[in-house]
C-alpha cells in the first residue's frame, strides 16, 4: 500500500545523498545552534541562512514545491505558542487593532520575538528536512548509532519504521471491513466499534510483537544488540564538513562586525 | 544414521489452558525431510516452536543432535537450527536485508570482517544478489520469504524448520521456492497444507490431530491414503 515515507527522496542520487550520515547530523546540529544563537534583529544573516539552505536544496535535487509543503507543517505549532506575544509585550507600540469593543496593542518587541521564534523553527525544520529527505532512515539510524546515541533507542527507532506501515495497513484493512458493513448512522454504537478497533489493533501488534521477538530469539538474540557498520569517511565527507563550517561561520561572525 | 531430533513425551499447556500437545514422540534421521499435516489450530506450530526451544513443555524431552534442550543450552540450540516463520513480516525486523541476514552470525560472535562476505553468499543462495541495501517493507511477499530464508541458511544450521512456507505465494514463486528448500541438504521439518508441496519434498510425514500425533510414515503412502486424511479433516 502506497504511504508517504519519512524518508521520501531519500533513494535519488546526489551529492547530499551520498554524504556520510554522522556528516551530515553533525552539520545540521551545527547550523541549528549558531543559527538560533544568532540576535533576532539581524534580518539580514538569516537570508543568509537561508540562502544556505537553498543552496543545500538546489544541490540535493528534492522537488521544491515538496520541500517547501512539507517544511509549513511546522508553522501551526509555532503560531500557536508565539501568536499572542506580539499582543503582550511591553515595548514601542507598533500599531493599535481597533476591534470594535476592545483595542489591541501591538508591540515592536513582541513583533520581534514573534519573528525570531517563526524564523528559527522554519529555518530548523528546512534543515531537518534537508537532512531527512536525503537520508535513508536505516542509514540515519547508523549514523545516530556511531555517534554514541543509546542503542536502546536506536533499537526502537528502527523497529518503529519497520512495523509502523504494517501496522497503519492494518489499521487501514479494519477501517474497510467495517465500512463494508457500516450504512451510517448510530453514532454511539461506532464509537464502541472504534474503541474494539483500537483494542484489537494493540492487541495484534502486541501479538506481533512477541512473535517478531521469538523469530529474534530463534537467530540467536539474547538482549545486545550487534550491528554490522556500512559508514566510512570519505575526502567527500570532510570536503563537505570544511566547506560548510567556513560558510557557517563566515555568516555567523559577519553579524558582529 | 544417527537421530538429529529425538522427542519424548512431549506436553505442553498454554497459559490460557488450551492443550496444544498431547504425548508427542518423534525421532528423525539426519538428512530426512519430515512433513508435518494437520488442519487449523491442531498444534503443528506450537509443535514447531518447541524443536527450536522458543516455546518449552513443562513434561518432556527434546534432544536435538546430542542437546537436550532446556534454558541454559539454548544459544547451541539455535546454532543448529534455523527457523523459518510463516509470516516473513515477524522474521525481517531490521531496516535493510544486509542487516537482517547479518543478525544471526553477529548474535553467533562471528567477526565482524567476514559478515558481509556471508550476506553475500546468503543471497546468492537465494538468488537475491545485489538486495543488501533494499528495505523489507519495499520487497514482494516472494522475495521477502527467501530474504528470511537467507537470513536463516547464513548461518549454516543443521536442521531447517519451515512453518506454511508455500502460503501466500503465486504459482510460479510457490515453485520456485519450493525448488530453492529441495536444494538445500540439512535436515528438514515442514509443517504445511500445501499436501503437493509435501509430497515433493518430504520422506516422512507426520499428522497431528487436536495435539496428538494421529499417524505417521512414509510420504508417499499417507499423502495417497485418502481415506485417513479425510478423517483427519483433509
Amino acid at each position: 500500500m502506497e504511504h508517504s515515507f519519512i524518508d521520501k527522496y531519500s533513494d535519488r542520487d546526489s551529492l547530499l545523498h551520498r554524504l556520510d550520515p554522522r556528516v551530515k547530523i553533525i552539520c545540521l546540529v551545527g547550523f541549528i545552534i549558531l543559527m538560533v544563537l544568532t540576535p533576532p534583529q539581524y534580518f539580514h544573516v538569516f537570508g543568509q541562512y537561508f540562502l544556505v539552505v537553498v543552496a543545500l536544496l538546489a544541490i540535493s535535487r528534492i522537488p521544491f514545491w515538496f520541500f517547501i509543503k512539507r517544511s509549513l507543517i511546522v508553522i501551526p505549532f509555532v503560531i500557536a505558542i508565539a501568536f499572542f506575544i506580539p499582543f503582550f509585550k511591553e515595548g514601542r507600540t507598533a500599531f493599535i487593532l481597533d476591534l470594535w469593543l476592545f483595542k489591541l496593542s501591538v508591540s515592536y518587541e513582541g513583533i520581534l520575538i514573534f519573528w525570531n521564534v517563526l524564523a528559527k523553527a522554519w529555518l530548523s525544520i528546512m534543515a531537518l528536512i534537508l537532512l531527512s529527505a536525503t537520508t535513508k532512515f536505516s542509514r540515519l539510524l547508523k549514523g545516530l548509532e556511531k555517534l554514541k546515541f543509546p542503542k536502546v533507542l536506536i533499537m526502537n527507532l528502527s523497529f518503529m519504521y519497520r512495523y509502523l506501515f504494517l501496522i497503519t495497513d492494518e489499521a487501514q484493512r479494519m477501517g474497510r471491513a467495517r465500512n463494508m458493513r457500516y450504512f451510517g448512522g448510530q453514532f454511539f454504537r461506532q464509537l464502541k466499534v472504534l474503541g474494539n478497533m483500537i483494542g484489537s489493533l494493540f492487541i495484534r501488534s502486541y501479538e506481533r510483537a512477541e512473535r517478531v521477538y521469538a523469530a529474534m530469539c530463534a537467530r540467536g538474540f539474547d538482549g545486545t544488540a550487534r550491528t554490522i557498520n556500512p559508514l566510512k569517511i570519505q575526502v567527500r565527507d570532510l570536503c563537505f564538513t570544511v566547506i560548510f563550517s567556513a560558510i557557517l561561520m563566515f555568516i555567523f561572525v559577519g553579524w558582529y562586525i | 544414521m544417527n537421530n538429529i531430533i529425538e522427542v519424548k513425551n512431549l506436553d505442553f499447556v498454554y497459559p490460557d489452558g488450551t492443550r496444544a500437545l498431547k504425548d508427542i514422540n518423534l525421532i528423525v534421521p539426519s538428512g530426512q525431510s519430515i512433513g508435518i499435516i494437520g488442519p487449523n489450530g491442531a498444534g503443528k506450530s506450537t509443535f514447531l516452536l518447541h524443536l527450536s526451544g522458543i516455546l518449552q513443555g513443562k513434561t518432556g524431552q527434546i534432544v536435538i543432535d546430542g542437546v537436550n534442550i532446556d534454558s541454559k543450552n539454548l544459544k547451541t540450540i539455535r546454532q543448529k537450527i534455523g527457523f523459518v516463520f510463516q509470516n516473513p513480516d515477524d522474521q525481517l525486523f531490521m531496516p535493510t536485508v544486509a542487516e537482517d541476514i547479518a543478525f544471526g552470525p553477529l548474535n553467533l560472535s562471528i567477526s565482524k570482517g567476514e559478515i558481509p562476505e556471508l550476506v553475500k553468499k546468503a543471497l546468492a543462495s537465494v538468488k537475491l544478489n545485489g538486495f543488501e541495501g533494499r528495505s523489507s517493507h519495499h520487497l514482494s511477499a516472494g522475495e521477502k520469504k527467501r530474504v528470511a530464508l537467507a537470513t536463516v541458511l547464513v548461518m549454516t544450521p543443521k536442521i531447517l524448520i519451515f512453518d506454511e512456507p508455500s502460503a501466500n505465494l503465486d504459482p510460479r514463486t510457490r515453485r520456485e521456492f519450493i525448488k530453492l528448500i529441495k536444494n538445500i541438504t540439512a535436515t528438514k521439518i515442514i509443517a504445511s497444507h500445501d499436501l503437493a508441496m509435501i509430497e515433493e519434498i518430504t520422506d516422512q510425514t507426520i499428522v497431528i490431530y487436536q495435539g496428538k500425533k494421529a499417524a505417521e510414515g512414509l510420504t508417499k503412502i499417507i499423502i495417497n491414503d485418502h481415506s485417513l486424511l479425510e478423517s483427519f479433516g483433509f
